[in-house]
């Protein structure tokens, strides 16, 4: 088709279009990263030191959320859950997307047997609800941070596999892959050069996914009181810290749930206003 | 045709079957993995040697793994789920309260979401693009995308704290009257519907939205069909497996969502013993509470699963 | 104006791409199509042939819209009407058959009731009349087992009687015009011409005007009294078929017609020069690869092979 007049924006130098919701969303997430990294360093008032004679106090300019059931500052232990709540679920996600991507190719381009077995056996993992899941092994491992590392990175490895599985089948049968196996390539090179290039697009994507997925099932260990344990406190830890201040309306409950959806919605957004190239670029 | 049929579905009984071996070796292996002895736990620090050894062999902790698994397997098929480590009673005396109160949540839930989640599915689907369309979809968006905990959160700020029109907690044995009952249970089935609803709102959704966008949808248009008729004579008959099979999907968010709605509004169902059941290590509880889980989970996917299979119409 | 069935009038498409930029597609074309004639549209993918026919139901397909002219079909722009009213022309005045017949009927619904359903919606005769008229379009079309192929799925009928199937449900609802778009691009050579032949004699037998899109010249020339060719969205030539056929003026016509002339007559002469010898022989090459599952390596072991000179 032959272009007469094109009225479109100019595109940005590396041939990406990001829209504004999804820059305002990737806005969103590097703050948060920021935060987390650099929490000690911009934190008002220490989190554990007491600036409220009143338990439950409501915003001030002095306290920007408010103070939790010990008068201690919520802005402040926001702040700092930040670090649990984006490192531990940062860590669990890569753990669980790399495993599930390299066991998805393996079994991909092995096939048979192994195929077999793997997928059966992780798909059968993948029929436990994650909640439950999450419940038994904390039952049985702790909630120490590299315990509840682990468990996520297991709960969520099944699923990464499955998708990463279901694209490098659909690349395999692709006649470049034949034409490669022809000039007599070897597996690893196979997998390394010629099919994980054109995964990887969907696969961030999926990372993405998962990361909401595993952020969302931290907070609710936490929330019940299984997942990350006092002295620190995951955004999920604070909203149960500070649940008995629910019948007064206290926004000592409301920010840190307010905090987990900023990042669970901005994740999402990101990933639903990628640019199409990034996101589809294995064949459908 | 019909012994394919038969066939397909056979295979996936078989493979659901499968799949609840290794998952219930991957429950008992997961709470027998307990650092510390159970023994010495039970009996408390300062028995005797004898005395801890002779539990173990009472109890057979010494036998192989894989005895203890099958042993465990027998003892469910018979109805013995073991005693409760914490209260020293029957599991199923402390499990089958619990589970009735449970089922009863889920059902409400179901009956009010089902019918809930279908007509706004379907209808944002075939009004797509529309601000009503736009509407639905950032909110089913926003739920989905939110720990539960917050849903009930905002839920009890809005309904109890602000508007007052609902208790926060749920005391179950104090329903004197259909109002009480309404006052209760309003509050934990309305956050499960809500979290529910939002998942099959928007399979429903994606399954219309694929078959409006078919080439014999298409070809209904070029007829000359209303949007009505093109969706509930040529659209739906094509989407009903795969929206059936997101009714079972989201149903089995519940198995999930009930875990915290029970927490939050401190409801006694089978949920809250197993969470419970975890704080204190309660072995043979959290195993059946997590069996009784994984058995609900299986049956419904493996439901959707086969209705996936049933509707394709290549097999009539 | 001309008083013909089908008067097209500076008709302007315009396509929206993915990156959201607008491009015509369509570049104000004029065309008539008078009663009974079949007037073919050909041209290369991307020529805009199939959005022309389509704008005569005042249908654009997703991302498309008709931005500019008249399209007058019976005297009725259709350009000019809402979308209720180009639902009631559509089916009635003019049907459209599909290029694959196999993917534009639905699986989940027989197709006896398919066949007559435009004329439940648009309400023209009773259930047991349209059944009994759609008996005789099968017959007409010369369908195998008239009297129970309604009664079966689209998935059970093959290819060439669905395509003749989809041509008796646009017939139904007795249309003026009757759009074929490359309805035998799908099949088999035999197959296409039992199909053409088939709409052939039930065109004429009802004086209904069609509008034939295709890319292939040698299925034009059996079906079309007209040619139209087209080139991006613009009007290179038309002409009645033997006029093109035989004395095409325009270059682009001319290279259309080339690309389809018999093999024989392209056939290059020998060249006296040319030596004997082989361009390539392979003799006795065997392959092994590490890969014991690689289709090639099972295949082929050993190949012997000489290719000569042309």
């Amino acid at each position: 088709m032959t272009d007469s007049t094109s009225t479109g924006r100019p595109s940005m130098r590396l041939g990406y279009r990001f829209n504004l919701v999804g820059m305002i969303a990737l806005g969103i997430i590097l703050f948060w990263a920021g935060v987390a990294i650099f929490a000690p360093q911009i934190i008002p008032h220490s989190i554990g030191e007491i600036v409220d004679s009143d338990y439950f106090g409501p915003m001030s300019r002095d306290l920007w959320f408010g103070s939790d059931y010990l008068g201690r500052d919520i802005f402040s232990r926001i702040l700092m859950g930040a670090r649990y709540t984006l490192g531990i679920s940062l860590a669990a996600v890569t753990i669980a997307c790399f495993s599930g991507v390299a066991l998805g190719m393996t079994a991909a381009v092995a096939g048979g047997w192994l195929d077999g077995m793997l997928s059966r056996f992780l798909d059968a993992l993948n029929s436990i609800p994650s909640k439950l899941f999450g419940l038994v092994v904390v039952a049985a491992v702790g909630s120490s941070i590299p315990a509840l590392i682990g468990t996520l990175s297991v709960i969520y490895t099944p699923g990464a596999y499955r998708f990463a599985r279901a694209l490098a089948v659909n690349v395999n049968t692709m006649d470049f892959i034949v034409v490669a196996r022809i000039r007599g390539e070897r597996l690893p090179y196979i997998i390394a050069s010629e099919i994980l290039p054109n995964i990887l697009g969907p696969v961030l994507a999926d990372l993405g996914l998962r990361f909401v997925f595993i952020v969302l099932l931290l907070s609710g260990l936490s929330f019940l009181g299984l997942g990350v344990q006092p002295p620190y406190a995951d955004w999920g830890a604070l909203v149960r810290e500070n649940i008995a201040g629910l019948p007064f309306g206290a926004p000592a409950v409301i920010f840190p749930s307010l905090a987990i959806a900023s990042l669970t919605i901005s994740v999402n957004l990101l990933i639903d206003n990628l640019p199409r190239r990034i996101r589809d670029r294995s064949a459908e | 045709m019909k012994k394919q049929v038969s066939l397909l579905v056979m295979k996936r009984l078989l493979i659901a079957l499968i799949t609840l071996v290794i998952v219930s070796f991957a429950v008992f292996s997961a709470t027998a993995l307990l650092p510390g002895d159970t023994a010495t736990i039970l009996l408390g620090q300062s028995a005797t040697p004898e005395a801890v050894e002779g539990l173990r062999q009472a109890m057979h902790l010494n036998d192989p793994a894989i005895i203890r698994f099958l042993r465990w397997i027998a003892g469910l098929f018979q109805g013995d789920f073991g005693k409760s480590y914490a209260n020293n009673v029957p599991v199923a005396s402390l499990i089958s309260g619990r589970f009735v109160n449970t089922m009863k949540l889920a059902g409400l839930t179901a009956s009010i979401a089902v019918p809930f989640a279908l007509t706004l599915g379907i209808t944002s689907a075939m009004w797509r693009g529309t601000m009503y369309d736009r509407i639905v979809t950032i909110a089913t968006i926003g739920i989905i995308s939110v720990p539960e905990f917050m849903t009930a959160t905002l839920a009890v700020l809005l309904f109890a704290v602000y508007l007052k029109w609902l208790p926060a907690l749920s005391l179950t044995n104090e329903i004197k009257s259909f109002h009480d009952l309404l006052r209760i249970y309003a509050m934990p089935v309305m956050t499960l519907t809500f979290g529910v609803s939002a998942q099959m709102i928007r399979m429903t959704r994606a399954a219309v939205v694929e078959t409006l966008n078919t080439p014999y949808v298409e070809m209904a248009l070029l007829k000359g069909a209303s949007p009505p008729r093109l969706v509930l004579r040529h659209a739906l008959p094509n989407a009903l497996g795969p929206i059936v099979n997101a009714v079972a999907l989201s149903l089995s968010y519940l198995l999930g969502g009930v875990i915290i709605v029970e927490t939050i509004f401190n409801y006694p169902g089978v949920a809250k013993l197993m969470v419970d059941a975890v704080s204190t290590r309660d072995l043979p509880l959290i195993q059946t509470c997590a069996m009784i889980f994984c058995l609900g989970y299986l049956a419904l996917i493996t439901a959707a699963d086969i209705v996936a299979v049933l509707s394709n119409p290549r097999l009539r | 104006m001309t008083g013909k069935l089908v008067e097209i009038r500076n008709l302007r498409v315009e396509a929206t791409t993915d990156a959201g930029r607008r491009v015509e597609i369509i570049k104000g074309i004029s065309l008539d199509i008078a009663q009974g004639e079949i007037v073919a549209l050909i041209g290369e993918s991307g020529s805009g042939k199939t959005t022309i026919a389509m704008t005569l139901m005042g249908y654009a397909r997703q991302g498309c819209a008709i931005t500019g002219g008249e399209v007058r079909v019976a005297g009725i722009d259709m350009v000019s009407l809402s979308e209720a009213e180009r639902a009631n022309i559509r089916g009635t005045s003019v049907a459209y058959v599909p290029q694959s017949a196999a993917a534009a009927f639905n699986p989940a619904l027989t197709i006896m009731d398919q066949v007559t359903e435009v004329a439940r919606i648009h309400k023209l005769m009773p259930a047991a009349e349209a059944r009994a008229k759609a008996l005789s379009l099968f017959k007409a079309l010369s369908l195998p087992e008239p009297e129970t192929i309604g009664n079966r799925y689209p998935h059970q009928v093959s290819g060439g009687q669905l395509q003749r199937l989809a041509a008796a449900m646009a017939l139904i609802g007795q249309p003026k015009v009757v759009i074929f778009d490359e309805p035998t691009t799908a099949l088999d050579v035999t197959t296409q011409v039992e199909v053409l032949r088939a709409f052939k004699s039930v065109t004429a037998q009802h004086n209904i005007a069609g509008v034939y899109v295709s890319h292939d010249l040698a299925v034009v020339a059996q079906i079309a009294d007209r040619i139209v060719v087209l080139k991006d969205g613009t009007v290179q030539e038309t002409g009645t078929t033997d006029e093109i056929l035989e004395d095409a003026q325009h270059p682009y016509t001319r290279q259309l017609l080339a690309a389809f002339r018999p093999r024989t007559e392209q056939r290059a002469p020998d060249n006296p020069g040319a030596t004997k010898l082989p361009l390539l022989e392979v003799d006795n090459l065997r392959r092994s690869s590490p890969c014991s599952r690689s289709i090639i390596s099972r295949s082929v072991t050993e190949l012997s092979h000489t290719m000569g000179s042309r």
